[in-house]
């Protein structure tokens, strides 16, 4: 009987806090619902009528986001996967193998994510006028890659950390390179955790926002987040609907990624019979 | 670990392969992409761009810009950057540099002298002359331009601040555009009665805190407020005490609404009936059409009356400027474009596009608000004074409109807040004269 | 457990040799340890590069702009710019607020995160459940800036409500009164911050063997006991990623609360780095900005290098 108590409370708790969690979700969704004409001038609660796909489109025309997505895409993909990958490589660095003096070299990249990003926004945009690499998407990669990196690092590290060693010492037995085996072993090992950094840092880049608009300010170029914060200069004019309508059309692919990431996390859960 | 992940990876080499070279196919199509550099940058001939803070007037621009091609040559490409800060700090910075656009909108005041004071931009002294030869400007506009004697700014437009009413709303409460002190306590009085609350007044976005300081002080003593603003008389005054206690009495009343309403939704507002009059730049009459309102009969506008009836009128002007970087990549370009900018063709095309007055007084609004407000500054001799933003060194603007955006909030008393704006003034308006020297 | 058929010390330069290996000379420190130090840093140049030149030098920059003078000849001034932290009130304020967000950001996505990811399992209305907490860190910043707005201004949903129930006197401005609005950032931080602690609570969940939590519970633990004694000590490592990360999200807390009150009213909502960028972008006081940076950075540094250098020193987990 007490089982079955503690099961009923989990499950209250669990639906408590999600109905908690949705509420402002589902204002979100509900005022971007709203046909645009419509919208009375405060925050709607119930659903009324449905202008979903016209307030998208409308953001999408005003915002002029097509552009924009693609850039995001690249930044978003490029970035995360070499973050990733670099971040996995320095892990397997300071953990695997032996370096002298690892706990420099995890301050030297860890550092990194201490700083505020508008700390940097001067000087970079400073250096990135001199050498060219402003406007360019290039340079958009290069400082999207360099500030994921950190906190990849930092998890990446700690995820190797938890590896029993006798694997790698195994196949270093075996004569057993240290570029292959981190292909070959590491990597596959650490997969769930570089898939999760993947995930972090694909929605880190793509919300990003300040350094968009600081280091890029073609339409070719800018990432969508930019793009839509022209809408929202606007709001005034085309009303909540539509810039919450914008907001979740620039949200999607982030939501997509989620749920595909999810069900690869809780494929194998078994916590609770 | 889990006892999955070592069997995965036993039995899939061939697949992580395959992966791996799909991985670096796509990487290497994404880098030859990468290599792309921005198209808007870079010089294009036929046009001048310009830098600009606000995308809603991207339309204005091209529009204007096609007048401007008949006569110059060479059309407007507008560049906007949605953030008005990172707007500020990309403008000052490659203002240094070779990436600098052919034109840039600017604020006049304070706020130009500061940039120019840098460096960087183009002595325009010579086209405000042939300007004013023509009569498409006004004279007194070029001390706001103008820095050590050089004017270094064109005015973009002159948009007065102003109280938005519903029509409607008003003609049903059997009120009309007050003409007096007196008449403004009773339409508030008459709003507050039926539920409406009679003022808009925000802080929201930092800056509008200004916007009732401004509007009151001038109508207490005009004079005063000129002096004020040049660092020659104090906050703690008596003229400068009277409107604070004013502001502070209308919001005990509850006439105002509470400073976190977004003035973004104003328009909507004052259609809906939710708030009486709303205090804003002409500028604004663009959204009050973009929310479906038609100028004269849904809604307008009235100039706030002084608060005795022997204070001299005046008006609060605003008006931003273009500047020519002075190593903008078409320099010619953006010379030729800005000496043509007042003409009255392509004036009459951005007035009708912003539905706001042009800073050529030769041409005309065609709202007939705004028309009729232009009509009323001429009759009444309204004295023109600067914009509160602009009227003094920025770095004393700034904090004093954080102290306001704090008093709206309740934080301060009316004594409090300006004797904190007086010590503010006097460091600042010091360091000025400092870095002048 | 190692055998000799490598012809030499499986680690270079640290650690002892093998026994069973002593018929080869272990000590030949040239050519394979050197070979070895190359590889490794082939493996971390990139990631070190990187940051080092785009991350670090810009800040090296900024710490050397701290201690010139925001004059327009900026001569050099020494310390003066620190010293507004003790004569200007905003900067007090500021700081209170920075500890106020650390406190909020490191508990309470921690203890939320951990009961969601761990209350659930892998049932349809537990994934449900999961993903409506998941689901606002996929959003975008403005969509949250947006909504957060609906719901806390003078006029916004939640007064909406609350008068509704008739509970009236509840009803304030939420961003109008320190320390509320404070608070009430927090919790909206809290709201999409959550879903990244679930996520990697459910990461750290994974990799524990289900034959340890079977012996517990044929050892007849119940629920609460497993939870505090066999899971717990094995979130450690995802613990630490998550406490750690917390920390410098709450530190340099800027986003939220610019788009929401742009640090005012009064400027009574500033956390330090909305400081730093109000100074340096705004008062067009590069130098103040640039000392607060620092200050804050030393913060930063020094409580993650507190909480982190224990677990930096033990190798293995």
């Amino acid at each position: 009987m007490t089982v079955s108590l503690g099961r009923v409370l989990r499950k209250a708790t669990v639906t408590v806090l999600a109905v908690l969690w949705l509420i402002p979700t589902w204002l979100l969704v509900v005022n971007a619902l709203v046909p645009a004409e419509s919208y009375s001038g405060s925050p709607h609660w119930l659903p009324q009528g449905f202008g979903l796909f016209d307030n998208m489109s409308q953001a999408w025309d005003k915002a002029n986001l097509g552009p924009a997505f693609g850039n995001s895409l690249l930044y978003s993909a490029v970035s995360a996967l070499a973050a990733a990958v670099l971040a996995a490589g320095a892990a397997f660095a300071t953990v695997v193998m032996p370096v002298k003096r690892p706990a420099l070299w995890f301050w030297a990249i860890y550092s990194g994510t201490l700083l505020p990003l508008q700390v940097f926004i001067r000087p970079l945009f400073l250096s990135y006028a001199h050498s060219s690499l402003y406007d360019t998407q290039f340079g958009l990669v290069l400082i999207y890659t360099a500030v994921a990196i950190p906190f990849a690092f930092f998890v990446m590290r700690n995820y190797t950390l938890t590896l029993p060693r006798e694997v790698v010492e195994a196949a270093r037995m075996d004569g057993a390179s240290w570029w292959r085996l981190f292909w070959q072993i590491h990597v596959p090992l650490t997969r769930s955790a570089m898939i999760a950094v993947f995930v972090f840092q694909f929605v880190a880049v793509w919300n990003d926002l300040l350094f968009g608009i600081t280091l890029a300010t073609s339409r070719n170029i800018r990432p969508i987040m930019a793009a839509l914060a022209d809408l929202q200069g606007n709001y005034s004019n085309v009303g909540p609907p539509v810039v919450l309508a914008g907001a979740l059309l620039v949200s999607l692919p982030t939501l997509v990624l989620f749920f595909a990431a999810q069900r690869f996390f809780v494929s194998s859960l078994k916590i609770h019979s | 670990m889990s006892a999955s992940g070592r069997t995965r990876s036993a039995s899939a080499p061939l697949a992580r392969r395959r992966f791996l070279a799909g991985a670096a196919a796509g990487a290497a199509v994404l880098t030859a992409g990468g290599c792309a550099r921005g198209d808007s940058t870079s010089a294009q001939p036929g046009n001048t761009s310009i830098s600009n803070d606000n995308a809603t007037w991207d339309d204005g621009y091209r529009a204007a810009g096609r007048e401007l091609e008949k006569i110059t040559g060479y059309a407007l490409r507008p560049l906007s950057n949605p953030s008005v800060t990172s707007y500020q700090q990309v403008v000052q910075m490659t203002l240094q540099t070779s990436k600098a656009t052919d034109l840039v909108k600017w604020a006049s005041g304070y706020q130009l002298k500061r940039l120019a004071r840098a460096g960087g931009l183009t002595d325009l002294s010579d086209v405000w002359s042939t300007y004013q030869a023509k009569g498409w400007v006004r004279g007194t506009g070029r001390d706001a331009v103008s820095y050590r004697g050089k004017a270094y700014g064109i005015p973009l437009y002159e948009s007065y601040y102003v109280l938005f009413y519903s029509k409607p709303v008003f003609r049903k409460l059997k009120l009309s555009a007050p003409r007096d002190w007196g008449e403004l306590l009773h339409c508030a009085e008459v709003l507050k009665r039926n539920k409406i609350t009679p003022f808009l007044a925000s802080q929201t976005g930092g800056w509008p805190a200004i916007e009732w300081f401004q509007e009151l002080v001038t109508k207490v003593d005009p004079h005063f407020y000129r002096k004020l603003v040049a660092g020659k008389a104090s906050y703690t005054d008596d003229p400068a005490r009277r409107a604070m206690d004013i502001w502070h009495d209308f919001m005990r009343r509850g006439w105002m609404t509470s400073p976190d309403f977004d003035q973004a939704r104003g328009p909507g507002a004052l259609k809906a009936g939710t708030v009486g009059m709303f205090l804003h730049g002409t500028w604004q009459a663009q959204g009050m059409t973009a929310a479906g309102m038609k100028p004269g009969v849904d809604y307008g506008a009235f100039i706030l009356p002084t608060v005795r009836s022997t204070t001299p009128k005046s008006v609060i002007a605003e008006s931003g400027v273009f500047t020519v970087p002075a190593r903008a990549a078409s320099h010619d370009a953006a010379l030729a474009n800005v000496g043509a900018w007042l003409a009255p063709p392509v004036q009459r095309v951005w007035s009708d596009f912003l539905q706001d007055s042009s800073a050529n007084p030769t041409v005309r609004s065609n709202n007939p608000v705004v028309a009729g407000l232009q009509r009323d500054v001429t009759r009444e001799r309204r004295l023109p004074l600067i914009r509160y933003w602009e009227a003094s060194p920025p770095s004393l603007i700034q904090g004093n409109t954080n102290d306001l955006g704090g008093f709206m909030a309740g934080q301060t008393s009316p004594a409090t807040t300006l004797r904190r704006m007086q010590e503010r003034a006097q460091d600042e308006w010091a360091a000025w004269r400092r870095d002048e020297a | 457990m190692s055998t000799s058929t490598t012809d030499r010390p499986a680690t270079g330069g640290r650690g002892t040799p093998p026994t069973g290996e002593k018929h080869r000379t272990p000590v030949r420190h040239g050519w394979p340890a050197r070979h070895e130090r190359l590889t490794a840093g082939g493996f971390l140049a990139p990631a070190v590069l990187l940051v080092s030149l785009l991350l670090l030098a810009p800040f090296v920059w900024t710490v050397h702009r701290s201690f010139f003078a925001d004059t327009r000849t900026s001569p050099f001034s020494w310390f003066d710019n620190y010293t507004r932290f003790a004569s200007d009130p905003a900067l007090t304020r500021s700081i209170q607020n920075t500890l106020l967000w650390v406190a909020g950001t490191v508990v309470l996505p921690f203890v939320l995160g951990l009961a969601i990811a761990c209350m659930t399992d892998a049932t349809r209305f537990s994934r449900l459940a999961r993903l409506c907490v998941v689901l606002p860190y996929a959003l975008s910043g403005s969509a949250v800036a947006v909504v957060w707005n609906f719901m806390l201004t003078t006029d916004g949903a939640v007064n909406q409500v609350l008068t509704a129930v008739n509970l009236d006197s509840f009803a304030q401005g939420w961003l109008l009164t320190w320390p509320g609005n404070t608070v009430v950032m927090i919790i909206a931080n809290a709201w999409q911050a959550t879903g990244v602690a679930v996520i990697l609570f459910l990461v750290g969940l994974q990799s524990i063997p289900p034959e340890t939590l079977e012996a517990g519970s044929l050892d007849g633990a119940g629920a609460w006991q497993q939870f505090r004694h066999i899971i717990l000590p094995q979130l450690r490592p995802v613990s630490i990623i998550v406490i750690g990360m917390s920390l410098v999200n709450g530190l340099k807390s800027f986003d939220l609360i610019w788009v929401l009150t742009q640090g005012g009213p009064g400027r009574a909502t500033e956390t330090l780095a909305v400081s730093m960028y109000n100074e340096t972008f705004l008062e067009l006081r590069p130098g103040a900005g640039a000392a607060i940076a620092v200050v804050l950075t030393v913060i930063v540094l020094a409580a993650s290098w507190l909480y982190l250098r224990r677990q930096l020193d033990v190798k293995g987990g």
